[in-house]
């Protein structure tokens, strides 16, 4: 009963979700604008993660949107909405990050490569600050390159699979595991480097 | 077992691992305290970031909003009411010019009137001269008939119109099937050898209401230019130069410009060209069946790389610039009167070997701003005249 419930609500916000989609498709700018509210929260935390200032994040979210708006009429309304959507703002997020100057960032883990043998001791990280950890991690991520940045913060931060993150990214699932492993191993050498302690 | 790959790793992880592996993982995971440290410490340092994040504030998402508001595409240009105030001055304007310029000055407007209705029926067909006299009279006919008393012969005259009608319908549709070959009408131009390095090229143009139009500018890389507003979609066109192996490309009939690379030496560009139908053709006309197909051949032979350097200079000079007014009058300007139109004029043909032999129209608003093809967005010239803002220029190269 209980599961009958919960699907026929997921139903209904669905069917308005696609009425939505297929208005703005339409050329609907009122149907579009209702779409931007029901997704700006995630466009703005994945621009945000993915650049260095909340400033760079809501420029960045305004044009993907407004990419969003113009290629409209070429979305189909049979795929999801938001993997496209993810695909523009992270795509308009990495051509941001590389309009920018690429001194810092790492590219690849070998200056970091033996983190795995660093002993761990979580007692380190409980006893921290944690809002110290969260910008430190902050910090490592926007270190990364765009290339690994975006496979970090699909997984991570929005917790997407390998192939959605491949789909998105128009790269291989293959290549989604290689980088984020690369990426993980980076950033926990970089976050380990800030915080001059071991996890 | 020796400790998994931090690859290996990091997919158990994320639960992307197959079943058959992630159980072996898990249970090395579960026996291995320096792989259960590191899965730990990793998702801890990933947790804490997650859920460490907090969203801005809901003003600074309507402000985004409103931005997106303001920044987002204007209403589609058809639905502008400065786009239709546009086009009917360009229109009238060339109406204007074409009744009062181009054409012969002083000519009825009957005469204009039959001479236009004439030309629209056939817009630019190649249709032979005997055909061009026999529909011309079968029109004048119909008025000499017509004018005929009718009392005395209703029925026959009545008849005779008929017949006459049908048959200048018949007339009509066999025009119909000429215009669809009007891109036989092909003048060819200027040349480049492309051995010496010199940089513009030959053009191609096509005259008459086919509406095709070509040209290559550039040395090794080149771009052949086919505009059509007669020809149906689903059209194909075919560039290749005849004893160059390197070009190699195509582009729809309709897509304004396809790159040619290549080039070099002598030889010639031939645009083979299918279509069906042409714009005059009804949907059930533009059938699979009616395919024709004309060929057209631009040869270009050596030319000296002075001529081509002066070629732009001697065209411009040539031109006939007219100015149609917003107050409605027509008025011819020289370099002399409007020095930064002609400057304007110049970079238009430098960049655009393509308009020369062609007319072209500006729009000139009373800031100076311009418009019109092969002008950029910004481009602004100087008015001569109060009363030269708000004005159409006609150009022909």
């Amino acid at each position: 009963m209980f599961f009958h419930f919960v699907y026929l609500i997921v139903s209904k916000v669905t069917d308005i979700e696609q009425g939505l989609l297929e208005r703005a498709v339409q050329g609907d700018k009122e149907a579009f604008g209702e779409i931007v509210v029901m997704y700006e929260k995630r466009v703005f935390r994945v621009a945000r993660r993915m650049c260095k200032c909340d400033d760079d994040a809501w420029d960045i979210t305004q044009s993907a949107f407004l990419k969003a708006m113009r290629a409209m009429h070429n979305f189909d309304t049979e795929y999801r909405f938001f993997t496209w959507m993810y695909r523009i703002v992270a795509n308009t997020a990495i051509n941001y990050s590389r309009s920018q100057s690429r001194r810092g960032e790492v590219e690849f883990d070998e200056e970091y490569g033996h983190d795995g043998q660093t002993s761990t001791n979580n007692s380190v990280i409980e006893e921290s600050n944690r809002s110290l950890l969260v910008t430190a991690v902050q910090n490592a991520v926007e270190q990364l390159s765009p290339a690994l940045r975006s496979v970090f913060v699909l997984r991570v931060d929005q917790e997407l699979s390998y192939d959605e993150i491949g789909s998105i990214l128009d790269i291989a699932t293959g290549t989604v595991m290689s980088r984020l492993n690369r990426a993980r191993s980076s950033v926990k050498a970089l976050v380990l480097k800030e915080l001059g302690g071991e996890l | 077992m020796s400790c998994p790959d931090k690859q290996i790793l990091s997919a158990w992880m994320d639960n992307e691992l197959k079943e058959t592996e992630a159980e072996r993982i898990t249970n090395h995971v579960n026996s291995c305290s320096e792989c259960k440290r590191y899965i730990n410490s990793q998702k801890l340092l990933e947790t804490v970031w997650r859920e460490g994040w907090q969203d801005p504030a809901k003003k600074d998402f309507e402000q985004m909003r409103d931005t997106l508001k303001q920044n987002s595409p204007s209403k589609k240009w058809w639905k502008s009411e400065r786009t239709w105030y546009v086009a009917a001055v360009i229109c009238a304007a060339y109406l204007g010019v074409k009744i009062f310029v181009l054409d012969n000055a002083g000519t009825s407007l009957s005469e204009i009137a039959i001479s236009e209705t004439y030309n629209e029926s056939v817009p630019g067909s190649p249709v032979s001269h005997e055909q061009e006299e026999s529909v011309f009279e079968a029109e004048i006919e119909i008025v000499e008939e017509v004018s005929i008393p009718i009392e005395s012969e209703d029925e026959e005259i009545g008849d005779d119109i008929a017949g006459l009608l049908e048959e200048s319908e018949a007339e009509e549709e066999e025009i119909v099937f000429y215009d669809l070959q009007a891109v036989d009408l092909i003048e060819t131009s200027s040349s480049v050898d492309g051995s010496t390095g010199v940089s513009s090229g030959y053009s191609t143009t096509a005259y008459g209401s086919g509406g095709l139009a070509g040209g290559q500018s550039g040395g090794e890389t080149g771009e052949v230019g086919i505009s059509s507003n007669r020809l149906t979609e689903g059209s194909s066109t075919e560039f290749s130069i005849a004893d160059s192996p390197t070009l190699v490309s195509s582009g729809d009939v309709g897509s304004t410009v396809s790159t040619v690379t290549g080039g070099g030496g002598s030889g010639s560009v031939s645009i083979d060209q299918s279509f069906c139908g042409g714009s005059v053709a009804s949907p059930e006309e533009c059938c699979d069946e009616e395919i024709f197909d004309v060929s057209m051949q631009t040869e270009y032979a050596e030319a000296d790389a002075d001529d081509l350097a002066n070629r732009d200079r001697q065209s411009l000079k040539n031109c006939s610039v007219q100015v149609v007014l917003s107050s409605g009058t027509i008025a011819s300007v020289s370099p002399s009167f409007w020095p930064s139109l002609f400057d304007l004029l110049e970079s238009i043909l430098e960049n655009n070997p393509l308009f020369e032999n062609s007319e072209i129209m500006l729009l000139v608003d009373e800031t100076g701003a311009v418009t019109g093809p092969g002008i950029e967005n910004d481009a602004v010239v100087e008015l001569p005249d109060q009363s030269y803002s708000d004005c159409v220029i006609h150009i022909h190269f």
